[in-house]
Protein backbone atom coordinates (compact mmCIF):
# COMPACT_ATOMS: atom_id res chain seq x y z
CA UNK A 1 0.00 0.00 0.00
CA UNK A 2 1.19 3.50 -0.82
CA UNK A 3 2.65 5.57 2.01
CA UNK A 4 0.18 8.46 1.78
CA UNK A 5 -2.75 6.11 2.04
CA UNK A 6 -1.30 4.43 5.10
CA UNK A 7 -1.17 7.71 7.05
CA UNK A 8 -4.93 8.00 6.87
CA UNK A 9 -5.40 4.63 8.52
CA UNK A 10 -6.26 4.31 12.19
CA UNK A 11 -3.51 3.02 14.53
CA UNK A 12 -5.22 -0.35 14.74
CA UNK A 13 -5.32 -0.65 10.99
CA UNK A 14 -1.66 0.29 10.75
CA UNK A 15 -0.79 -2.33 13.30
CA UNK A 16 -2.74 -4.90 11.33
CA UNK A 17 -0.97 -3.84 8.17
CA UNK A 18 2.44 -4.55 9.71
CA UNK A 19 1.13 -7.84 11.12
CA UNK A 20 -0.10 -8.88 7.71
CA UNK A 21 3.05 -7.80 5.92
CA UNK A 22 5.18 -10.01 8.14
CA UNK A 23 3.14 -13.12 7.43
CA UNK A 24 2.15 -12.89 3.78
CA UNK A 25 3.97 -15.15 1.32
CA UNK A 26 6.56 -13.27 -0.68
CA UNK A 27 6.17 -13.16 -4.45
CA UNK A 28 8.95 -15.30 -6.01
CA UNK A 29 9.88 -12.65 -8.57
CA UNK A 30 13.31 -14.00 -9.47
CA UNK A 31 12.05 -17.56 -9.86
CA UNK A 32 9.17 -16.38 -12.05
CA UNK A 33 11.55 -14.38 -14.20
CA UNK A 34 13.86 -17.35 -14.72
CA UNK A 35 10.94 -19.63 -15.62
CA UNK A 36 9.50 -17.05 -18.02
CA UNK A 37 12.91 -16.57 -19.60
CA UNK A 38 13.43 -20.26 -20.31
CA UNK A 39 9.89 -21.16 -21.44
CA UNK A 40 9.64 -17.99 -23.55
CA UNK A 41 13.01 -18.86 -25.06
CA UNK A 42 11.84 -22.39 -25.78
CA UNK A 43 8.78 -21.07 -27.62
CA UNK A 44 11.06 -18.83 -29.66
CA UNK A 45 13.30 -21.81 -30.50
CA UNK A 46 10.26 -23.69 -31.79
CA UNK A 47 9.31 -20.62 -33.85
CA UNK A 48 12.82 -20.45 -35.28
CA UNK A 49 12.68 -24.14 -36.19
CA UNK A 50 9.35 -23.60 -37.97
CA UNK A 51 10.70 -20.62 -39.90
CA UNK A 52 13.74 -22.68 -40.97
CA UNK A 53 11.36 -25.44 -42.05
CA UNK A 54 9.43 -22.99 -44.23
CA UNK A 55 12.62 -21.53 -45.64
CA UNK A 56 14.11 -24.92 -46.45
CA UNK A 57 11.12 -26.66 -47.98
CA UNK A 58 9.22 -23.72 -49.51
CA UNK A 59 10.17 -20.55 -51.34
CA UNK A 60 10.29 -18.19 -48.38
CA UNK A 61 13.19 -15.88 -47.64
CA UNK A 62 14.25 -14.51 -44.27
CA UNK A 63 12.24 -11.41 -45.14
CA UNK A 64 9.02 -13.20 -45.95
CA UNK A 65 9.11 -16.18 -43.61
CA UNK A 66 7.69 -14.18 -40.69
CA UNK A 67 4.06 -14.33 -41.78
CA UNK A 68 3.63 -18.11 -42.15
CA UNK A 69 5.68 -18.71 -38.98
CA UNK A 70 3.50 -16.39 -36.90
CA UNK A 71 0.37 -17.96 -38.35
CA UNK A 72 1.61 -21.46 -37.50
CA UNK A 73 2.62 -20.52 -33.96
CA UNK A 74 -0.75 -18.88 -33.27
CA UNK A 75 -2.53 -21.89 -34.75
CA UNK A 76 -0.54 -24.31 -32.58
CA UNK A 77 -1.23 -22.22 -29.47
CA UNK A 78 -4.95 -22.25 -30.31
CA UNK A 79 -4.97 -26.05 -30.62
CA UNK A 80 -3.05 -26.45 -27.36
CA UNK A 81 -5.44 -24.06 -25.61
CA UNK A 82 -8.39 -26.10 -26.83
CA UNK A 83 -6.77 -29.29 -25.55
CA UNK A 84 -6.07 -27.65 -22.19
CA UNK A 85 -2.31 -28.01 -22.44
CA UNK A 86 -1.47 -24.33 -22.85
CA UNK A 87 -3.09 -23.43 -19.51
CA UNK A 88 -0.68 -25.73 -17.73
CA UNK A 89 2.28 -24.20 -19.52
CA UNK A 90 1.01 -20.71 -18.68
CA UNK A 91 0.59 -21.65 -15.03
CA UNK A 92 4.21 -22.71 -14.90
CA UNK A 93 5.78 -20.02 -17.08
CA UNK A 94 3.58 -16.93 -16.59
CA UNK A 95 4.72 -14.10 -18.83
CA UNK A 96 6.98 -16.47 -20.74
CA UNK A 97 3.95 -17.98 -22.42
CA UNK A 98 1.83 -14.86 -22.82
CA UNK A 99 4.34 -12.36 -24.20
CA UNK A 100 5.24 -14.31 -27.38
CA UNK A 101 2.67 -14.32 -30.17
CA UNK A 102 1.35 -17.67 -28.91
CA UNK A 103 -0.20 -15.74 -26.01
CA UNK A 104 -2.41 -13.97 -28.54
CA UNK A 105 -3.84 -17.26 -29.80
CA UNK A 106 -4.38 -18.36 -26.23
CA UNK A 107 -6.21 -15.11 -25.37
CA UNK A 108 -8.56 -15.49 -28.33
CA UNK A 109 -9.46 -19.13 -27.80
CA UNK A 110 -9.70 -19.09 -24.02
CA UNK A 111 -12.18 -16.19 -24.19
CA UNK A 112 -14.18 -18.09 -26.82
CA UNK A 113 -14.28 -21.22 -24.68
CA UNK A 114 -15.23 -19.24 -21.58
CA UNK A 115 -18.26 -17.63 -23.22
CA UNK A 116 -19.41 -20.65 -25.20
CA UNK A 117 -22.47 -21.12 -22.97
CA UNK A 118 -23.83 -17.68 -23.92
CA UNK A 119 -24.41 -18.68 -27.53
CA UNK A 120 -22.46 -18.18 -30.71
CA UNK A 121 -23.30 -14.57 -31.54
CA UNK A 122 -23.35 -12.77 -28.21
CA UNK A 123 -21.14 -15.31 -26.46
CA UNK A 124 -18.33 -16.54 -28.67
CA UNK A 125 -18.49 -13.84 -31.35
CA UNK A 126 -18.89 -10.94 -28.96
CA UNK A 127 -16.30 -11.99 -26.42
CA UNK A 128 -13.65 -13.69 -28.55
CA UNK A 129 -11.62 -10.49 -28.90
CA UNK A 130 -12.23 -9.28 -25.36
CA UNK A 131 -8.54 -9.35 -24.53
CA UNK A 132 -7.09 -9.81 -28.02
CA UNK A 133 -8.97 -6.72 -29.20
CA UNK A 134 -6.91 -4.47 -26.99
CA UNK A 135 -3.76 -6.19 -28.26
CA UNK A 136 -4.77 -5.35 -31.83
CA UNK A 137 -5.82 -1.80 -30.98
CA UNK A 138 -2.72 -0.81 -29.04
CA UNK A 139 -0.45 -2.75 -31.39
CA UNK A 140 -1.78 -0.81 -34.36
CA UNK A 141 -1.61 2.45 -32.46
CA UNK A 142 1.96 1.81 -31.30
CA UNK A 143 2.96 0.97 -34.88
CA UNK A 144 1.39 4.24 -36.03
CA UNK A 145 3.28 6.27 -33.43
CA UNK A 146 6.60 4.57 -34.22
CA UNK A 147 6.09 5.10 -37.94
CA UNK A 148 5.30 8.76 -37.29
CA UNK A 149 8.45 9.21 -35.23
CA UNK A 150 10.53 7.47 -37.89
CA UNK A 151 9.06 9.56 -40.67
CA UNK A 152 9.79 12.76 -38.77
CA UNK A 153 13.31 11.63 -37.90
CA UNK A 154 14.09 10.69 -41.50
CA UNK A 155 12.51 13.79 -43.09
CA UNK A 156 13.75 16.46 -40.73
CA UNK A 157 16.46 14.86 -38.64
CA UNK A 158 18.32 13.35 -41.58
CA UNK A 159 18.39 9.95 -39.91
CA UNK A 160 18.56 6.66 -41.81
CA UNK B 1 -8.45 -39.77 -24.51
CA UNK B 2 -9.87 -41.16 -27.72
CA UNK B 3 -10.60 -37.68 -29.01
CA UNK B 4 -7.04 -36.71 -28.23
CA UNK B 5 -5.68 -39.62 -30.24
CA UNK B 6 -7.93 -38.81 -33.21
CA UNK B 7 -6.82 -35.20 -33.03
CA UNK B 8 -3.17 -36.24 -33.04
CA UNK B 9 -3.77 -38.51 -36.03
CA UNK B 10 -5.46 -35.72 -37.96
CA UNK B 11 -2.59 -33.34 -37.25
CA UNK B 12 0.00 -35.96 -38.26
CA UNK B 13 -1.89 -36.69 -41.46
CA UNK B 14 -1.98 -32.99 -42.26
CA UNK B 15 1.75 -32.65 -41.75
CA UNK B 16 2.49 -35.78 -43.79
CA UNK B 17 0.28 -34.36 -46.52
CA UNK B 18 2.47 -31.30 -46.69
CA UNK B 19 5.66 -33.36 -46.82
CA UNK B 20 4.70 -35.06 -50.08
CA UNK B 21 5.05 -31.92 -52.12
CA UNK B 22 8.82 -32.06 -51.94
CA UNK B 23 8.95 -35.52 -53.51
CA UNK B 24 6.94 -34.40 -56.49
CA UNK B 25 9.26 -31.46 -56.93
CA UNK B 26 12.30 -33.73 -56.85
CA UNK B 27 10.77 -36.06 -59.40
CA UNK B 28 10.30 -33.23 -61.84
CA UNK B 29 13.90 -32.13 -61.24
CA UNK B 30 15.11 -35.65 -61.98
CA UNK B 31 13.34 -35.43 -65.32
CA UNK B 32 15.29 -32.33 -66.30
CA UNK B 33 18.51 -34.04 -65.27
CA UNK B 34 17.83 -36.92 -67.62
CA UNK B 35 17.33 -34.59 -70.55
CA UNK B 36 20.62 -32.94 -69.75
CA UNK B 37 22.62 -36.17 -69.69
CA UNK B 38 21.26 -37.03 -73.12
CA UNK B 39 23.18 -34.19 -74.73
CA UNK B 40 26.05 -34.31 -72.35
CA UNK B 41 28.80 -33.48 -74.81
CA UNK B 42 27.32 -30.19 -75.94
CA UNK B 43 26.47 -29.07 -72.44
CA UNK B 44 30.07 -29.34 -71.26
CA UNK B 45 31.48 -27.13 -73.98
CA UNK B 46 29.19 -24.34 -72.74
CA UNK B 47 30.55 -24.51 -69.21
CA UNK B 48 30.73 -21.02 -67.74
CA UNK B 49 33.97 -19.92 -66.18
CA UNK B 50 33.46 -19.37 -62.46
CA UNK B 51 36.77 -17.66 -61.66
CA UNK B 52 35.13 -14.28 -61.11
CA UNK B 53 32.77 -15.79 -58.56
CA UNK B 54 35.74 -17.36 -56.79
CA UNK B 55 37.56 -14.03 -56.68
CA UNK B 56 34.49 -12.29 -55.30
CA UNK B 57 34.10 -14.92 -52.56
CA UNK B 58 37.74 -14.49 -51.58
CA UNK B 59 37.37 -10.72 -51.30
CA UNK B 60 34.18 -10.90 -49.28
CA UNK B 61 35.37 -13.62 -46.96
CA UNK B 62 38.33 -11.42 -46.10
CA UNK B 63 35.97 -8.95 -44.40
CA UNK B 64 35.78 -9.48 -40.66
CA UNK B 65 31.97 -9.25 -40.41
CA UNK B 66 31.32 -12.01 -42.94
CA UNK B 67 31.07 -15.59 -41.78
CA UNK B 68 30.60 -17.31 -45.10
CA UNK B 69 29.96 -16.42 -48.72
CA UNK B 70 29.09 -18.07 -52.01
CA UNK B 71 28.90 -16.64 -55.50
CA UNK B 72 27.86 -17.56 -59.00
CA UNK B 73 28.62 -15.66 -62.18
CA UNK B 74 27.81 -15.51 -65.86
CA UNK B 75 29.53 -13.28 -68.36
CA UNK B 76 27.36 -10.32 -67.39
CA UNK B 77 25.98 -11.04 -63.94
CA UNK B 78 27.46 -11.79 -60.54
CA UNK B 79 25.29 -13.14 -57.73
CA UNK B 80 26.80 -13.05 -54.26
CA UNK B 81 25.20 -14.35 -51.08
CA UNK B 82 26.85 -13.98 -47.69
CA UNK B 83 26.12 -14.51 -44.01
CA UNK B 84 26.96 -11.93 -41.38
CA UNK B 85 28.45 -12.82 -38.00
CA UNK B 86 25.99 -12.65 -35.13
CA UNK B 87 26.90 -9.42 -33.34
CA UNK B 88 27.57 -7.60 -36.62
CA UNK B 89 23.98 -8.14 -37.72
CA UNK B 90 23.06 -4.78 -36.18
CA UNK B 91 24.92 -3.10 -39.05
CA UNK B 92 23.35 -5.24 -41.78
CA UNK B 93 22.38 -2.35 -44.08
CA UNK B 94 25.77 -0.66 -43.93
CA UNK B 95 27.58 -3.96 -44.57
CA UNK B 96 25.42 -4.62 -47.64
CA UNK B 97 26.20 -1.15 -48.97
CA UNK B 98 29.94 -1.61 -48.41
CA UNK B 99 30.02 -5.01 -50.09
CA UNK B 100 28.02 -3.75 -53.06
CA UNK B 101 30.42 -0.86 -53.50
CA UNK B 102 33.49 -3.05 -53.17
CA UNK B 103 32.22 -5.51 -55.75
CA UNK B 104 31.24 -2.77 -58.16
CA UNK B 105 34.77 -1.43 -58.02
CA UNK B 106 36.31 -4.86 -58.48
CA UNK B 107 34.06 -6.05 -61.30
CA UNK B 108 32.78 -2.98 -63.16
CA UNK B 109 31.65 -5.01 -66.19
CA UNK B 110 29.24 -7.20 -64.23
CA UNK B 111 25.76 -6.50 -62.96
CA UNK B 112 26.03 -7.26 -59.27
CA UNK B 113 23.32 -8.82 -57.13
CA UNK B 114 24.03 -9.00 -53.42
CA UNK B 115 21.98 -10.70 -50.73
CA UNK B 116 22.50 -11.55 -47.07
CA UNK B 117 19.41 -13.73 -46.93
CA UNK B 118 19.85 -17.28 -45.68
CA UNK B 119 17.47 -18.73 -48.25
CA UNK B 120 19.33 -17.04 -51.10
CA UNK B 121 22.57 -18.34 -49.56
CA UNK B 122 21.29 -21.91 -49.60
CA UNK B 123 19.95 -21.58 -53.13
CA UNK B 124 23.15 -20.02 -54.45
CA UNK B 125 25.17 -22.78 -52.85
CA UNK B 126 22.92 -25.34 -54.52
CA UNK B 127 23.30 -23.59 -57.86
CA UNK B 128 27.08 -23.44 -57.52
CA UNK B 129 27.29 -27.15 -56.74
CA UNK B 130 25.07 -27.90 -59.71
CA UNK B 131 27.24 -25.81 -62.02
CA UNK B 132 30.38 -27.57 -60.80
CA UNK B 133 28.81 -30.99 -61.15
CA UNK B 134 26.60 -30.82 -64.22
CA UNK B 135 28.06 -27.84 -66.05
CA UNK B 136 25.03 -25.68 -66.84
CA UNK B 137 25.12 -23.32 -69.79
CA UNK B 138 24.93 -19.55 -69.54
CA UNK B 139 21.26 -19.30 -70.40
CA UNK B 140 20.25 -21.71 -67.65
CA UNK B 141 22.39 -19.96 -65.05
CA UNK B 142 21.00 -16.59 -66.09
CA UNK B 143 17.51 -17.93 -65.64
CA UNK B 144 18.31 -19.23 -62.15
CA UNK B 145 19.97 -15.95 -61.15
CA UNK B 146 16.94 -14.03 -62.35
CA UNK B 147 14.73 -16.31 -60.28
CA UNK B 148 16.86 -15.79 -57.16
CA UNK B 149 16.92 -12.03 -57.69
CA UNK B 150 13.16 -11.99 -57.86
CA UNK B 151 12.95 -14.12 -54.72
CA UNK B 152 15.30 -11.83 -52.81
CA UNK B 153 13.21 -8.78 -53.70
CA UNK B 154 9.96 -10.26 -52.43
CA UNK B 155 8.56 -8.43 -49.44
CA UNK B 156 5.42 -10.30 -48.44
Amino acid sequence: MANEKRKKLTPVQQEYHLFEKERETKRPVVKNCIRAFFVGGLICVIGQAISYFYMYFFDFTEQTVGNPTVATMVFLAMIFTGLGVYDRIAQFAGAGSSVPVTGFGNAVISAAIEHRTEGFVLGVGGNMFKLAGSVILFGTFAAFVVALIKTIAVKWGGLG
Amino acid sequence: MRKYVTMLMVVTLLIVGCAREKEIKQQSLQGTNMIKTNRDGTAYSYKVNQSIAKQAVQHIKARKEVRDAVAVNTSKKLLVAYQVKHMHRFRMKQIKKDIEQQLKQLFPNHKIIVSSDLKIFWKTNELRDKINKDGMNEKQINKQIKKLKKLSEELT
